[in-house]
């Protein structure tokens, strides 16, 4: 069990209860906006200060598979597939499967972008 | 009910019996001692006990696969709320908020299913016997399908015959699913 310090982010209460698309062109609310804003400062903040990144996936109303691939994906594009799963951590109750669910969209970051195009 | 199979097999084996006794080469005896008794006391104890044991595990078996079963066609229904949810809403240009509400609700619903499913038969004596790798694939990509971008402003044209095919994969994995756990 990883007993360093937690960093938490929570999506509905930091960001949107209404997760919106993929790109910002697409609408508002998007991944690629919580990505730029958001995720990766607090990413980089928790691996400086050696923490882990806790992302809390309740309380919104639900996240589409864009989105999620995305945001972290996409912070596994910018950062590494091996940092990102080094410090970061995810809290599911709402749909326990989500938490395996993104931890995929992470590994398969590089593979999954080249299937979106 | 239960015991008539029972009954049959002392019957046969009786009738069995007696069939044997006729046999010109084998001789019977008539009268039975303390031996012989004693001998047919434990061999009734020994059956009696083993059978209940087999009935207790077969009942067992038997109640697990009825759940699984069940559980199998919560999956269906779930799976077909989503296609009714999502067929009163595709066309939505841009989709309402009670609709993106509606249509991740019911992505929820249908994934929770699966993943109930997943808990039973991780619990049941069948967790190395059936394969649920299929059906999560397949849940993902559904996900996937219904919530890819422009989702949630909107649907494109294509997404409706996808939405239907993946309906027809849930629909053959239940089925392929059901009748794996029924020949347990």
């Amino acid at each position: 069990m990883d007993t360093r310090e937690r960093i938490n982010l929570c999506i509905a209460a930091e960001y949107s209860k209404t997760p919106g698309p993929r790109t910002r062109a697409e609408g508002k609310y998007s991944a690629e906006e919580f990505l730029d804003v958001l995720l990766l400062q607090r990413f980089d903040e928790a691996v400086q200060s050696g923490k882990v990144l806790c992302v809390n996936l309740d309380g919104g109303y639900g996240y589409g598979t864009s989105f999620l691939e995305e945001a972290f994906g996409g912070l596994a594009r910018k950062r590494g597939i091996q940092a990102v799963l080094d410090s970061i951590d995810f809290v599911s109750n709402e749909e326990p499967y989500l938490r395996d669910d993104v931890f995929s969209y992470i590994r398969e970051a590089v593979t999954g972008s080249e299937k979106k195009k | 009910m239960k015991y008539v199979p029972l009954a049959v097999t002392l019957l046969l084996g009786v009738v069995a019996g007696v069939l044997l006794g006729q046999l010109p080469c084998l001789t019977v005896q008539k009268t039975i001692d303390l031996d012989g008794l004693s001998s047919i006391f434990v061999g009734l104890t020994l059956f009696l006990g083993v059978n209940l044991v087999y009935q207790q595990q077969s009942t067992a078996k038997r109640g697990e696969k009825d759940i699984l079963i069940k559980l199998c066609q919560d999956v269906l229904l779930a799976s077909e709320r989503l296609d009714s949810i999502f067929c009163r809403c595709y066309k939505e240009d841009p989709l309402s908020a009670q609709s993106i509400e509606e249509i991740l609700g019911g992505i929820q619903r249908y994934n929770n299913a699966i993943h109930s499913l997943e808990v039973a038969l991780k619990e049941s004596q069948f967790k190395r016997k059936v394969d649920l790798k299929p059906i999560k694939d397949q849940r993902e990509e559904y996900r996937s399908v219904l919530t890819e971008s422009p989702f949630p402003i909107r649907y494109d044209s294509g997404t409706f015959r996808q939405q239907q095919r993946q309906q027809l994969a849930v629909r053959e994995e239940c089925i392929r699913l059901s009748l794996a756990v029924n020949k347990l």
